[in-house]
């Protein structure tokens, strides 16, 4: 996504992460900003209401914070739980095999190509 | 025939023994589904005509005698699951009207046995959700008592075999939403190992949790199911490799009573707060049941899995905001038209996406962002580890674990409006999740709220890839 301009606004509008003050952690919630961030069109009336739930959800999940540290494994021991597998790169199927299906299912067509909006805006000024 | 009866075993009997054909009972299916679907809104969509030609052809292969356990078994299919050509919208506007372009595994799996597919049943978005309530096309009621949720994201499947719409069904288990929709209408629900079945073609929820598996009227139709769709697939990389076959090291052991399962461990402390008191009496008599036929029950603890459903409502947002970022308007799906492409995004997500799927996106962006993802997500990745340690240590003294598969039964319409009221449905739920071992949930008698009987479960834990001692353990429940 190439028309992203630079993440500035900060996600919690308030506390300072570095604080320490974990027991108002979730305040603050700037659902505004992740809403962008997302890619999600919400209105305004159910932004209000998303500030109110999402800090009390994070409130509900901060609860692990009073797993003690010395309780938590290393990251390497973390590793081995959840183990990454790759395909080993071979046998791709023949070229076109699949186009006709996959193209069926897109909003609009080019031919053989799914048709988008110009995502490179040339004039930097027309960025918004 | 009378199919308030019937399971897959004895479906298997009768059509072998030519006492009806797979036709008849496919008929008298979709015969139940004209009657009773429009009120309890178990399916999204009854492929009529294409069921009655699988049906067919499965009498075809009856009477060459290409007889496999599902041949001619009237099938309920979970809306995220792909059946080639068939609609797959996992109930949210943004799929509405997309087609699968090819099928998932376990749907070629059940193909090749002459399985047939009556319909797609409806589900909370994405599988997100205790009660149907998120589906974007109105929630299923419970056949038990219409006033009350048929359980979730699975309802539409657990509505379907509870109202003998369909013989058996396949949801998917994300934190409990096979389970949860089994215990609710009193029918057995299995979520496999992680890794048993594959979810090639299962639409991504939470990948490092999600498994499909049945919900079927017995036991013995669930292990039927589940040997029907698990195993190694190419196609899905999280797949186990197939090891040597428990049942079939079994065989080889003479001592049958070296692997039965003998000890059931119970953490008593976890269960105490907040499950209904009624529930906890169903469940002391379950104990006594399986204390009479032969198990020794033993408490345990488990001291981090409290900590489970806070950590399943960090890492499931997280993978949900991350799998969900693909439904952008291009490729397929819903695309609401706009001038520039990044508009293109957020129209379409914001009018495809439903009210709950927003709100975890957002949680999930939240937990995983720059300055918060070392507090949420990471942490809850360590405890996770924890977690499944505490399983671990537990299977060194004990071959299963028991606890109710919910803290409550069947709950009505619009009661748990509030995200985490409906979250909390989870406690007993996520800990077989997060640690990938194998849960089902059995029926164990009911409880009454407002002078209905409602059936509620018994959930059963086992070690990573002994759903036999599940269907040991399960079995006994039943019998007794």
């Amino acid at each position: 996504m190439n028309d992203e301009k630079p993440i500035i606004d900060p996600i919690r509008e308030k506390t300072d992460p570095m604080s320490g003050d974990e027991a108002h952690i979730s305040n603050g919630v700037n659902v505004r900003a992740l809403a962008e961030l997302t890619r999600l069109a919400i209105s305004d009336e159910e932004i209000g209401k998303l500030q109110k739930e999402l800090p009390s959800i994070l409130t509900f999940v901060e609860m692990i914070q009073s797993v003690p540290a010395d309780k938590l494994l290393t990251l390497r021991s973390l590793g081995e739980e959840v183990r990454n597998v790759m395909r080993a790169d071979e046998n791709p199927h023949e070229s076109g095999t699949y186009t006709e299906v996959l193209l069926s299912a897109a909003p609009a067509r080019q031919g053989d190509r799914i048709a988008v909006k110009q995502v490179v805006s040339r004039n930097k000024k027309n960025e918004t | 025939m009378d199919i308030s009866t019937l399971t897959i075993a004895t479906a298997r009997k009768d059509l072998d023994a030519k006492k009806y054909s797979a036709l008849d009972l496919t008929d008298a299916y979709l015969d139940t589904i004209r009657e009773k679907n429009p009120e309890i809104h178990a399916y999204l969509e009854v492929w009529e005509d294409s069921a009655r030609a699988e049906a067919k052809h499965a009498d075809g292969m009856i009477a060459r005698g290409e007889i496999h356990p599902l041949t001619g078994i009237p099938l309920a299919i979970k809306d995220n699951i792909l059946i080639e050509g068939r609609i797959a919208s996992a109930a949210s506007k943004i799929l509405e009207q997309y087609r699968a372009s090819y099928d998932a595994t376990v749907t070629k799996k059940l193909k090749s046995q002459g399985a047939v597919f009556l319909g797609r049943t409806n589900m909370d978005e994405f599988a997100m959700g205790s009660s149907t309530e998120n589906s974007a096309f109105g929630p299923s009621k419970n056949p038990i008592d219409t006033s009350r949720v048929p359980g979730g994201s699975s309802g539409g499947s657990s509505a379907a075999v509870a109202a003998h719409m369909a013989l058996a069904a396949l949801g998917s288990d994300t934190g409990g939403s096979i389970r949860q929709p089994a215990s609710f209408t009193g029918l057995v629900g299995l979520k496999p190992t992680y890794g048993a079945v594959s979810r090639y073609g299962l639409m991504a929820m939470g990948s490092s949790l999600d498994q499909i598996g049945p919900l079927t009227r017995s036991v013995e139709d669930t292990k039927i199911l589940f040997d029907a769709i698990k195993g190694n697939d190419p196609y899905d990389g999280t797949t186990l490799p197939d090891s040597p076959n428990m049942s079939k090291v079994r065989l080889l052991t003479n001592d049958m009573s070296a692997i039965t399962p003998k000890r059931i461990g119970v953490p008593r402390s976890f269960l105490a707060e907040g499950t209904n008191p009624d529930i906890l009496a169903r469940f002391e008599e379950a104990l006594a049941k399986l204390k009479k036929a032969g198990y020794e029950i033993i408490d345990i603890d488990l001291p981090n899995v409290p900590y489970s459903l806070a950590v399943y409502y960090i890492i499931m947002p997280a993978e949900v905001s991350t799998n969900l970022e693909r439904f952008d308007g291009i490729r397929y799906g819903l695309s609401v038209p706009a001038e520039a492409i990044r508009d293109v995004y957020t129209k379409t997500r914001g009018a495809g996406f439903g009210a709950e799927a927003r709100r975890r996106i957002l949680l999930g962006a939240f937990v995983l962002s720059s300055g918060y993802a070392d507090a949420y997500y990471r942490k809850a990745r360590a405890v996770r580890s924890l977690i499944r340690q505490d399983f671990e240590k537990a299977f060194q003294s004990v071959d299963a674990i028991v606890t109710p598969t919910n803290p409550s039964p069947a709950f009505t319409f619009g009661s748990k409006s509030d995200p985490i009221s409906m979250y909390v449905e989870d406690i007993f739920s996520t800990p077989a999740n997060l640690a990938g071992v194998p849960a089902i949930s059995v029926p164990m008698g009911t409880v009454v709220r407002d002078g209905t009987d409602l059936p509620v479960g018994l959930q059963i834990i086992a070690p990573h890839r002994r759903e036999d001692i599940l269907f040991t353990i399960g079995t006994d429940i039943e019998r007794a």
